[in-house]
């Protein structure tokens, strides 16, 4: 059988599991997208060749609770003061009512059906303009995914914390961040497949932040032995404010994948990444940032530590259009490795069609510091200690950058245990 | 404390050190001056067990064992510190939580207990008042952005937190303005005890007038050619190092 045959198969079985239940707004797309995919796709990438018609729609392993003994951090522990909502195989299966709230967080299909005006504005509106391989596939097997619509105006002071976990073996999940004018939150979410080898998730986030918004967002993804698949979206109206930061401790093979389009004047964004390549993982950021409104200013740091036979790999574009004039345009990917089989793939891309600019790109891989190693050698600390202390200042300087003290204190603490874990 | 005998040492194939002989025994202060590039750094690093430099001949006894066998971490660990003639800047790592890692490995080997978050911060406290040393520098990275003069300060706070038994200050006064060094000598000058060893290099008499060392020795092209008293950086001072060496046969 050949890998299309397979996916077709796979299509033809998911129409019942799917098609039945969902939206026709989701519907309508999917034939189409899975042509354009077929289209699209070099099947000799060895990110589509994990499939098999026997991979599962359903559940594979069902039990929350069943999560073994060397992955219990990824246990889901409530935590004060932010608004926690568990999603589980892509459906929100609790969400904390605690207090009054005047934004929505709904499962997509809910969304859809509930606010069809609004849905139909927003659904698919970024994966269909700028779409890849991975979103049209996502698109022909949408199942279902979160929305947090914040209506005019609204201010949330508390962050919002997802817990998401995903069980299956073929997951495709499209969420939506729509924050209208003058809105801001802040959402952390923590991205874990518990699922079998060589799983694939295979997500889309789409998130449109109009004039003024203020739209802060961190990834902690864990994807194990499974191939995890992250396509965020995002457009920015004038004067609106993203921050995106996506940090992937484990995965069989895992792209996080970041389009921003600021289209608005004065608009601003800032990208973060960090990952932990090891034993066999492949880990790669792709960032594209489209400067078209005049005035933006992004700035893009990725920082990266490899160990073992880990491998790395940053595709950084940015490109100035020729309307975006007093743009302010940074890129930084810095990497470090821990072992002398580890690779890294770095390509820092800039493309400028206007004068008014201010940008910069770079790249470094290198190992720890010989000279910083025997200092700290040179006042009692053994040099396993100090290669792990090195490694955490390399990653601490990319937290500072993070504003939500929420997000960097959840981050910092799964880093720790990360570190903690490796043996250097 | 520390015997050196006809310790010989060599970078990428080059003899640097070629013979040197030096006992410092408890509570003594040495200091060595010699020309530029005549070994003095090398002896340091040599001592600290920077992995680059080889041992060609010789032996280093300190508080009653080999030396050279040990790890550099085991030498500090030991009560062996070396105030760097030019310390690296380690980003990311604040000063307070290197020097608590530091500090407790060093409690650890002695089989004292470690000390927990707050202690430390009350121990560390205490050493700031005593040296004076502005707080703002403890809450930054280790030695990042630090002008010289700072990072000679830190490097002193860091030997007063470790509380060695010899301490090696290579070139501690180099590249300060007058009233730091008045600063450094004077924190120096309270660090050193009745039993507490050490080894002062330096180019200028300056620091030598506060230290007061009981012996100076003068290190030349990799040998201590000479060893006097405090009046030998005077003449030195006065008289440069030329006629020292035209006495050697
Ligand atoms: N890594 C190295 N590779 C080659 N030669 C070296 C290296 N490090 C030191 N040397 C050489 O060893 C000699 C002694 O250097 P050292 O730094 O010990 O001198 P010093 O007495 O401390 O001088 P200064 O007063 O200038 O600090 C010099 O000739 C120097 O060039
Ligand atoms: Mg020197």
């Amino acid at each position: 059988m050949s890998l299309e045959e397979k996916y077709r198969e796979l299509f033809a079985r998911g129409k019942k599991v799917l098609h039945g239940s969902a939206p026709a707004l989701m519907n309508s797309l999917r034939q189409s997208a899975l042509e354009r995919f077929f289209e699209s796709a070099d099947f000799n990438d060895e990110k589509y060749r994990q499939i098999s018609p026997l991979t599962a729609l359903y559940p594979a392993n069902d039990d929350l609770e069943n999560i073994p003994p060397w992955r219990k951090t990824l246990r889901f522990r409530p935590i004060e003061g932010v608004r926690t909502v568990v999603v589980k195989n892509g459906q929100i299966v609790s969400d904390d009512c605690s207090f009054v709230r005047n934004y929505k967080i709904t499962g997509l299909r809910q969304f859809i059906e509930q606010h069809r005006d609004i849905a139909k504005d927003y659904f698919a509106n970024l994966t269909n303009k700028y779409e890849t391989p991975l979103t049209a596939l996502n698109t022909a097997f949408c199942n279902d995914g979160f929305v947090i619509y914040l209506p005019k105006t609204v201010q949330t002071f508390r962050p919002v914390y997802i817990y998401n976990i995903t069980t299956v073996g073929f997951a495709n999940y499209h969420n939506m961040i729509i924050a209208e004018k003058d809105t801001s939150v802040n959402i952390c979410i923590r991205n874990i497949v518990n699922a079998p080898n060589n799983a694939i998730f295979n997500g889309v986030t789409e998130i449109f932040a109009d004039s003024k918004s203020n739209v802060a967002l961190t990834q902690l993804n864990d994807g194990y032995y499974a191939n995890l698949y992250n396509s965020f979206l995002c457009r920015q109206a004038a004067s609106s404010k993203t921050a995106l930061c996506s940090v992937t401790f484990s995965g069989r093979q895992v792209i996080n994948s970041f389009n921003m389009r600021l289209e608005g004047k004065y608009s601003e964004t800032r990208l973060l990444g960090a990952s932990f390549p090891s034993q066999g993982q492949q880990i790669s950021h792709l960032s594209t940032v489209e400067h078209s409104g005049a005035g933006a200013t992004s700035d893009q740091l990725f920082r990266n530590i490899l160990s073992d036979n880990g491998i790395g790999v940053f595709n950084g574009r940015i490109h100035v259009g020729p309307r975006a004039a007093e743009t302010v345009a940074t890129q930084r990917n810095d990497n470090l490795l821990l072992s002398d089989d580890a690779k890294m793939f770095t390509k820092p891309d800039l493309v400028i069609d206007n004068d008014d600019v201010k940008c910069s790109h770079g790249a470094t891989v290198g190992q720890p510091d010989s000279d910083a190693l025997f200092y700290c050698r040179a006042r009692g600390i053994a040099e396993h200690d100090a290669r792990r202390l090195l490694a955490k200042a390399f990653i601490t300087e990319l937290l500072k950058k993070l504003n939500c003290k929420f997000a960097s204190e959840h981050t910092a603490e799964l880093i720790e245990r990360w570190l903690d874990s490796y043996h250097y | 404390m520390l015997k050196i005998k006809d310790l010989h040492a060599s970078i990428n194939g080059t003899e640097i050190l070629r013979g040197i002989n030096l006992q410092i025994n408890a509570g003594e202060v040495h200091a060595i001056m010699g020309p530029n590039g005549s070994g003095k750094s090398t002896l340091c690093n040599v001592l600290v067990g920077r992995p680059e430099y080889a041992v060609t001949m010789g032996t280093v006894v300190f508080k009653d064992s080999d030396l050279l066998t040990q790890p550099p971490e085991e030498r500090a660990r030991r009560g062996l510190f070396l105030s760097f003639q030019s310390p690296v800047e380690i980003p990311g790592v604040p000063v307070a939580n290197f020097l608590k890692a530091a500090v407790n490995e060093r409690l650890k080997f002695n089989n004292r207990a470690e000390l927990a978050g707050g202690q430390f911060l009350k121990y560390m406290h205490g050493k700031e008042k005593l040296l004076n040393m502005p707080p703002e520098l403890i809450n930054r990275s280790v030695n990042e952005g630090f002008s010289g003069g700072e990072k000679k300060k830190s490097e002193i706070f860091q030997m007063a937190m470790l509380e060695p038994d010899l301490a090696i200050l290579d070139e501690i006064d180099s590249g300060l303005d007058v009233d730091a060094l008045r600063n450094v000598s004077d924190a120096i000058g309270k660090l050193k005890t009745d039993t507490r060893a050490m080894l002062v290099i330096t180019h200028h008499c300056q620091l030598l007038s506060y230290v007061r060392p009981n012996f100076v020795h003068v290190l030349s092209k990799g040998r201590i050619i000479r060893t006097g008293g405090p009046e030998l950086a005077w003449d030195i001072e006065d008289k440069g190092y030329d006629w020292i060496q035209e006495e050697k046969p």
